[in-house]
């Protein structure tokens, strides 16, 4: 005879882990914070992929006034000015992502150990029935 | 009132049973009208430029996940500009790769709105979409809203540049980046269009999550609003912006269909709204309770009689 409660719970576990946890679940592969720091990591490499690209815009849309001003030009000030840019720039990038990778581990977090608890309560019945 | 109810059950139960059907029409109806929108406008390949190679890819992103949408996307407008031009190519993948790099990784769920903003455009409906997005979407879609508004503004100042960009066969690369970017870093159109519609996304997505009756009718005339006034104040400072008959036309079209898709979606009866108040041992509760408007679908039996057998058919 089918177990009704169980076949919900069962159906609805199937369910979360196909759809969202498929992402989701990934979480428990990584210690505690190191989900955050690989996020970040990977989020400091992105960010400096696109500031060089952006850069390398910026210099090609003003590659004529640099090539005339190049041997007049203070290219120690010039660089320095780049990396005070890049600075704030990753300073107020990882902050954001920061903000968003905890947000959505906290989020996981809660909606895994949903899960886990689930299959834990599922597990505890099927040794009910058994004995 | 109740044949709306009985149509959106309809539409409800209709997606329940033909789901695997309707999903992938939808997407290709949509990957579609993408790839005409982006031969009609900048069409310069002839392999991508035929009706053949629409449908195979419009196939072929029916039934792949939304993300391969963006790309074929993404790849066919690059082929486009490249034949071209390969600096507008060039300054495109950049931008395009900026975007993905900073911010399109983290949001998965919303990467078509990077293909239905130019859809809307295409079809004449832009001022649907920051209604749509704002009722439907949380608020990190207003990001990719706005690259969707970024990818169709470049491609618009490509077609309308395309003649003078084809004669300048005798300057170098320089000047023709020079160009292509010119198409990002001075489109005051393209600013004023990400600030009115960024705008109307917040002003929606903030007002319809209040607990106020009729929150969402609310949220969706203000967002209109919002972006009407804002389109005005920029057509007076920088004397360019879209033409007034069309914003209020479109403005007109847009909130019903945002009225409609919010009653599809979070239909709720404010006359039943109930308000309880409970505690427990670490809070006390105050509830506001607002029931959605449901009504069953009729069920309908049909009875055939003949002198033979007499058979019940139910519906």
């Amino acid at each position: 005879m089918i177990n009704e409660q169980r076949t919900r719970m069962m159906t609805k576990l199937a369910l979360y882990e196909s759809k969202r946890g498929k992402k989701e679940l990934q979480i428990t592969r990584y210690a505690p914070g190191d989900y955050v720091t690989a996020h970040m990591l990977w989020s400091f490499v992105c960010g400096t992929i696109a500031f060089v690209i952006v850069l390398a815009l910026w210099v090609l849309y003003n590659i004529e006034s640099l090539l005339i001003e190049l041997f007049s030009m203070d290219i120690m000030h010039l660089a320095i000015n780049i990396l005070l840019v890049y600075i704030i720039y990753m300073g107020l990038y990882l902050g954001m992502c920061y903000v968003y990778i905890s947000y959505r581990y906290g989020r996981y977090k809660k909606r895994v150990n949903k899960f886990l608890l689930g299959l834990k309560e599922l597990y505890r019945q099927y040794v009910q029935s058994d004995n | 009132m109740t044949a709306l109810l009985m149509m959106k059950e309809k539409i409800k139960s209709l997606y329940a049973s033909y789901h695997g059907i309707i999903v992938p029409t939808v997407k290709a109806i949509i990957a579609f009208i993408m790839l005409m929108a982006i031969n009609d406008k900048i069409g310069y390949m002839r392999q991508l430029d035929s009706f053949l190679v629409v449908l195979v890819l419009a196939a072929v992103c029916a039934f792949t996940p939304r993300v391969i949408t963006v790309l074929v996307g993404l790849i066919v407008i690059l082929g486009h500009l490249y034949s071209l031009s390969m600096e507008l190519a060039l300054v495109a993948a950049a931008v395009f790769a900026v975007m993905l790099f900073l911010y399109l990784r983290f949001c998965s769920k919303e990467l078509l709105l990077l293909v239905l903003v130019p859809v809307s455009f295409y079809i004449g409906i832009p001022y649907v979409m920051p209604l749509l997005v704002g009722v439907l979407c949380g608020p990190t879609a207003v990001l990719t809203f706005c690259c969707g508004i970024i990818v169709h503004y470049y491609i618009d100042y490509v077609s309308v540049n395309a003649l003078t960009i084809q004669g300048m066969t005798t300057t170098g690369s320089m000047d023709k980046i020079r160009v292509a970017l010119d198409g990002i870093i001075h489109n005051e159109e393209m600013f004023l269009a990400l600030l009115s519609f960024a705008a109307a996304t917040i002003v929606v997505h903030i007002l319809r999550r209040q607990s106020v009756d009729h929150a969402w009718s609310m949220a969706i005339f203000t967002g209109a609003m919002t972006n009407v006034i804002l389109n005005f104040m920029g057509l007076l400072i920088f004397d360019n912006g879209p033409s007034i008959i069309g914003l209020l036309l479109g403005t007109v079209i847009a909130i019903p269909v945002a009225m409609f898709v919010g009653f599809l979606f979070m239909g709720l009866d404010y006359s039943r709204t109930e308000r309880v108040q409970f505690e427990d041992e670490d809070y006390y509760y105050y509830v506001k309770v607002v029931p959605k408007m449901n009504i069953k679908a009729p069920s309908k039996t049909v009875k055939k009689i003949n002198t033979q057998r007499n058979r019940t058919y139910y519906k």
